[in-house]
């Protein structure tokens, strides 16, 4: 991907940060733009809450920022950002306090099941939220991110068979969540996901 | 379910028309990551100085430590029987050179029934060690 080089001052006019930039932030900046909306819905899928999403985003920029020099002169970048985004995801899941965090079976902020697509999108994301992070990262990687089997295993850095099998226990749990309501939400899913 | 159900299903899981919050802070990620970079480098270079700073340290003082200039000693001195006795100018008080020499290790066992005597600490047994006046 080609990025276009921006100045740095252009984009950061009100400069409150100390030291001088290096003379690569500008193509980072570009590139923070140009794909942080994709990458943020990818962690919104991932964790279902936009919050969260946030800090998974900043924390995957943050880590890019720190390789961004050796990460240039490499290429393909938009496969590492995704990489590093799903791993920070998997190791944000693994502490502790996050555990603790989730007291309450509903969020706060649920909008009202009036609108039946609002409650089919309520209920899918339900039901994803309940399958455990690294199917859950599988399948987004599979079927948000439309990766190959190979390509979701390069970013999740495990084997082939493992992205297979774990699709296989992800898509169960999905399923056997969502029960009876499976067909329609199939059935409305793929009307949207088509319009 | 086929693939092209599970990427519907998986699309109802997206953002939808809800309202987003606020992207993301680009100064702060900028600062922060500066901030972070400018450290990291801190720690590499310090690290790198303590460590050449310790492996010279090390080096004197291993240097520093110089061995002294005797040479080791063995802790006895070496037994040699034969150059005293070859020495010594024989004297018809003496008895030959050759019953003079140290008696092996299984000579001085005693074993029952035996007398032994030990020959350097009587000088009235032939073989001992006598000094005489004509010696001088």
């Amino acid at each position: 991907m080609a990025i276009p080089v921006r100045d740095s001052e252009d984009v950061l006019p009100e400069e409150p940060i100390r030291g001088t930039a290096p003379r690569w932030e500008g193509e980072f900046v570009a590139y923070f733009e140009a794909r942080s909306p994709s990458l943020r819905s990818t962690a919104f899928v991932l964790c279902g809450d936009w919050h969260r999403a946030e800090d998974l985003l900043q924390v995957t920029f943050l880590k890019l920022y720190q390789v961004w020099p050796r990460l240039v002169r490499r290429g393909e970048l938009d496969g590492y950002a995704r990489r590093v985004l799903v791993r920070v995801f998997l190791h944000e899941n693994r502490r502790l306090w996050r555990s603790r965090e989730q007291v309450s079976a509903e969020p706060p902020d649920t909008a009202a099941p009036g609108d039946p697509d609002v409650a089919q999108r309520l209920a899918v994301r339900a039901a994803l939220a309940a399958v455990p992070p690294k199917q859950r990262a599988v399948l987004v990687l599979r079927y948000w991110n439309d990766l190959s089997v190979e390509g979701s295993a390069d970013a999740l850095g495990c084997s082939v068979g493992t992205v297979k099998s774990q699709t296989a226990r992800g898509l169960a749990t999905l399923r056997k969540r969502l029960g009876p309501q499976l067909d329609d939400l199939v059935r409305g899913g793929r009307k949207e996901h088509w319009a | 379910m086929n693939e092209d159900e599970v990427r519907a299903l998986i699309t109802l899981a997206g953002p939808g028309d809800e309202p987003v919050p606020a992207g993301a802070n680009l100064p702060g990620l900028l600062a922060r990551g500066r901030r972070q970079r400018r450290n990291r480098a801190l720690l590499v270079v310090s690290g790198s100085a303590l460590t050449t700073a310790a492996v010279v340290l090390f080096v004197v003082l291993i240097a520093g430590r110089a061995p002294s200039g005797e040479s080791l000693r063995p802790a006895n001195a070496p037994v040699s029987t034969t150059t005293t006795t070859t020495t010594k100018p024989l004297t018809t008080t003496e008895v030959p050179v050759t019953t003079g020499s140290a008696p092996t290790p299984s000579s001085t066992k005693s074993t029952p029934g035996t007398t032994t005597h030990d020959s350097s600490s009587d000088p009235a047994t032939p073989g001992g060690h006598v000094p005489t006046s004509t010696a001088r």
